[in-house]
C-alpha cells in the first residue's frame, strides 16, 4: 500500500493535479460560504467542466470541492446565522453567538482547524479501510450486492426530508427512473415512449444538475431580490493553544462520530454534525454554555461534518454505494469518466484511487491554509446578491448539461428535473434520495435478476448466504429504526409525565 | 382547507398505475424465464412505490387537512412561474438562436423578472456571462455550443 500511496503522492504533485486540488478547494469554499448553494449542487455543476480532463484531476477536483464546501458552510453560519450548507446548521448554534460577542474571527479559526483535523482523520480512515472493504467485497456475488444496495437504499429513510415514507418513495422513484431505456439483460426497451434518446436510458448528470442546481434557482426565485449584509469585523483568527487543547477530547470524539456516520450509506455531514454537537454537549463539563457561544460547540459540529467526507467516500469507492448526496454525484462523475466504483476500481484504477485519497488529504490541508489566511476574503463573497448568481447558475446548468453529449435532449431532461425537483421540495420530498435511487437502480436490478437467473429463481438465496442475510437484517433494522426511535421517545415522555405526576402526588 | 399530501399521493398513484399497466406492453422473449423479462423489475419497483404511496395517502388522511394556511405571495408565485418560462425559453433559444445570444437575453429577462432595476448590473451580467461561457466551454473545454441561426 505504501508504494501506491507514494505513487498517489507523486501524481498529485504534478502541477495540473495540484492545481485541480487548489481550484476544487477554492470553488468549494466559495460555494459553501454562499447560503443556498450546497456541496452536491457545486459538484453537479462542476462535472461538465471535468469532461475533457484526465480522471485524476477531474475526480480530485470534485472531492476537493466537497471538502472545501463542508468547511465553507461554516463561514455564513458564523457570520450571518444562515448555514452555507445544511451540514453547517449545527455550527450556527454557537458560531453566531460568538460572532455577536465580537469573536467571529476566533469562531472561524476554530471551525477551520477542527474541520481540517476531522477531515484529515477521516482521510486516514479512508486510506486504511477502503482497500480492506474492497478486498472483502470482491468475494461478493450478485445476491450480496443486491442486499448491500438495498441496505444502502434503506438508509435514505433518514436523508433530506423529515418524512421516512417520502424519502423511501423518493428513492423508489429514483430506482424507477433507472429502469427507463434498454433493459441490459434482455435488450428490450422500456418506457422510451418512442423517443430515441430515452432508449439509452436517463443519464445521471442531467438529473443531478436539474434536481440539485436548477431546482434551487427556482427556489431562489421565490425570494426575489435580497442582499446579505455583514456588519461584523473579523479579527484574530487563531484560537489560543489553550483553547485548542481544551477541545482536544471533543475533536477526537467528533472525528470518530463523523467518520462512522459518514461510512454508513446515505448518512452524510448533516447528521454527523448534529450528533457530534449533541455528544459534545452531553459529555461537556459546562453543557449550559452550549448555544450561548461555546468554542467547543463550533469545534464539535465542524469536526464531525468534515470527518464525514472521508467516511462517506469509503462505501462510495470500495462498494459503489454512495455515503452521502454529494458522493452520489461523485459516483456519477466516476461513471462519466469510465470507472465503475466498487472493489474492481481498486484493481483496475489503483493509480486514480490512491491519487484521489492523497488529493483529499491535501484538500484538507489546503483549506486550513486558505481558511485561516483568507476567511476575511471569503466573507466578502457573502453579500453577492442571488439575482446575480442564480441566472449564471442556470446558464451553467444548461450549457454544462448540453456539453455532456452535445445534445439538447439532455438539457430538456435537466429542465424537467429542475421543475419537478422544485415542486417535489414544496411537497416535502428531498432531491438526495431520488439521486441515490437513480445511482443504485441499475446495480439493484442487475444483481437481483442475475441472482435469480444463477440460483434458478430461488428468492431464498438472499437469506441463506451470510453476508446477504447480514445486509437484509441491517436493512430491516434501518427501516424500523425511525419507528423504534419514535416509540422510545414517546415512552420516555410518558415515563417523565408519570414521574412528574407521582412527585406531585 | 387543503391536504397537499393527499392530493400529491392521488396524482402519484394514478401515474404509478398507468406505468404499471404500460409495463405489460414490453416485448419479451419466449425463451427466457419469467424473472429475466424486461418488465419484471419495473413491476417490482412500481409495486413498492404504490405500497409506499398508499402509506403516504393513509398518513395524509389520518393527519387531516393542512393546518398551516397557505400564504399566497402572488409576487413570489409569478416570479417562479416566469423564471420557469424563461428557463424553457432559454432552452429553446439555445437550439434556435444560439447559445451566446440566448444567454444574454435570458440574463436580461430573468433579472428583470426578479425585480432588478439597475441597468448597469443587468448590462454587465448580460455581457460578461456569455463571454466567460464562450471562453471556458469553447476555448478551454473545446465544447461546440449550438451556434443557432445567428452564427
Amino acid at each position: 500500500m505504501l508504494d501506491q500511496l507514494l505513487l498517489g503522492f507523486m501524481t498529485i504533485m504534478e502541477p495540473m493535479n495540484f492545481l485541480a486540488v487548489f481550484l476544487g478547494v477554492l470553488g468549494g469554499m466559495i460555494i459553501g460560504s454562499l447560503p443556498g448553494l450546497t456541496a452536491p449542487m457545486g459538484c453537479a455543476l462542476l462535472i461538465p467542466f471535468t469532461y475533457t480532463m484526465q480522471p485524476v484531476p477531474a475526480i480530485t477536483m470534485l472531492v476537493s470541492l466537497y471538502c472545501g464546501a463542508m468547511f465553507g458552510g461554516s463561514i455564513a453560519a458564523i457570520l450571518v446565522h444562515a448555514p452555507g450548507t445544511p451540514a453547517a446548521a449545527a455550527t450556527t448554534f454557537d458560531g453566531y453567538p460568538l460572532a455577536q460577542k465580537g469573536q467571529a474571527g476566533k469562531a472561524l479559526g476554530m471551525a477551520c482547524i477542527s474541520s481540517a483535523l476531522g477531515g484529515l482523520f477521516s482521510v486516514v480512515v479512508l486510506i486504511l479501510l477502503a482497500p480492506v472493504l474492497a478486498d472483502l467485497a470482491i468475494k461478493f456475488g450478485p445476491p450480496e450486492y443486491f442486499a448491500l444496495a438495498i441496505f444502502g437504499l434503506s438508509m435514505i429513510s433518514s436523508l433530506g426530508s423529515k418524512s421516512v415514507v417520502k424519502n423511501l418513495l423518493g428513492g423508489t422513484i429514483g430506482v424507477f427512473i433507472a429502469c427507463i431505456g434498454m433493459d441490459s439483460i434482455s435488450g428490450f426497451s422500456r418506457y422510451d415512449f418512442g423517443i430515441t434518446h430515452l432508449m439509452d436510458g436517463v443519464s445521471f448528470i442531467p438529473v443531478m444538475i436539474g434536481l440539485f442546481a436548477a431546482a434551487e434557482v427556482f427556489r431562489q426565485a421565490e425570494k426575489g431580490v435580497r442582499k446579505i449584509v455583514i456588519d461584523r469585523k473579523i479579527s484574530g483568527l487563531l484560537p489560543t493553544w489553550e483553547e485548542i487543547k481544551s477541545v482536544k477530547t471533543t475533536l477526537i470524539r467528533s472525528s470518530l462520530i463523523g467518520t462512522f456516520i459518514g461510512i454508513l450509506p446515505a448518512e452524510g455531514g448533516t447528521v454527523a454534525s448534529f450528533i457530534g454537537y449533541n455528544e459534545a454537549k452531553r459529555f461537556s463539563k459546562e453543557p449550559e454554555k452550549f448555544g450561548t457561544g461555546a468554542l467547543e460547540g463550533v469545534a464539535a459540529a465542524e469536526c464531525a461534518n468534515n470527518s464525514a467526507t472521508g467516511g462517506a467516500m469509503v462505501p462510495t469507492m470500495a462498494l459503489g454505494i454512495p455515503g452521502s448526496g454529494t458522493t452520489a454525484v461523485i459516483l456519477g462523475a466516476l461513471l462519466v469518466h469510465g470507472m465503475r466504483p466498487g472493489p474492481l476500481l481498486f484493481i483496475q484504477h489503483t493509480d486514480v484511487v490512491y491519487a484521489v485519497f492523497i488529493g483529499m488529504f491535501f484538500a484538507n490541508l489546503m483549506f486550513l491554509g486558505l481558511g485561516l489566511g483568507g476567511a476575511k476574503v471569503f466573507s466578502q463573497i457573502l453579500p453577492v446578491p442571488t439575482y446575480v448568481l442564480s441566472p449564471i447558475i442556470l446558464v451553467l446548468c444548461v450549457v454544462g448539461t448540453y456539453a455532456l453529449h452535445n445534445n439538447m435532449a439532455d438539457v430538456w431532461i435537466m429542465l424537467i428535473c429542475g421543475l419537478v425537483g422544485y415542486k417535489m421540495k414544496e411537497y416535502g420530498f428531498a432531491a438526495a434520495p431520488i439521486v441515490l435511487g437513480l445511482v443504485l437502480g441499475e446495480l439493484i436490478e442487475i444483481s437481483l435478476r442475475r441472482s435469480l437467473i444463477v440460483f434458478d429463481n430461488n428468492a431464498f438465496i438472499f437469506f441463506t448466504r451470510p453476508w446477504a442475510l447480514t445486509f437484509i437484517v441491517l436493512t430491516v433494522l434501518g427501516l424500523c429504526s425511525p419507528a423504534i426511535r419514535s416509540w422510545v421517545e414517546r415512552r420516555g415522555e410518558k415515563n417523565k409525565k408519570q414521574q412528574a405526576a407521582d412527585l406531585q402526588e | 382547507m387543503k391536504n397537499k399530501d393527499l392530493r400529491m399521493s392521488i396524482v402519484m398513484m394514478i401515474i404509478f398505475i398507468i406505468l404499471f399497466a404500460l409495463s405489460f406492453t414490453f416485448k419479451s422473449s419466449d425463451v427466457v424465464k419469467s424473472h429475466t423479462t424486461a418488465s419484471f423489475f419495473p413491476q417490482v419497483v412500481l409495486v413498492v412505490a404504490m405500497f409506499l404511496n398508499a402509506i403516504m395517502m393513509y398518513q395524509s388522511v389520518k393527519n387531516g387537512p393542512d393546518k398551516a394556511k397557505e400564504e399566497g405571495d402572488r409576487d413570489a408565485f409569478w416570479r417562479v412561474v416566469l423564471s420557469m418560462v424563461a428557463a424553457i425559453a432559454f432552452g429553446l433559444g439555445v437550439a434556435y438562436l444560439g447559445t451566446l445570444a440566448s444567454i444574454s437575453l435570458f440574463i436580461i429577462g430573468i433579472m428583470l423578472i426578479w425585480g432588478v432595476r439597475k441597468k448597469s448590473t443587468i448590462a454587465l451580467n448580460a455581457v460578461i456571462t456569455p463571454i466567460l461561457i464562450y471562453l471556458i466551454f469553447n476555448k478551454i473545454l473545446l465544447v461546440q455550443l449550438p451556434a443557432g441561426i445567428l452564427m
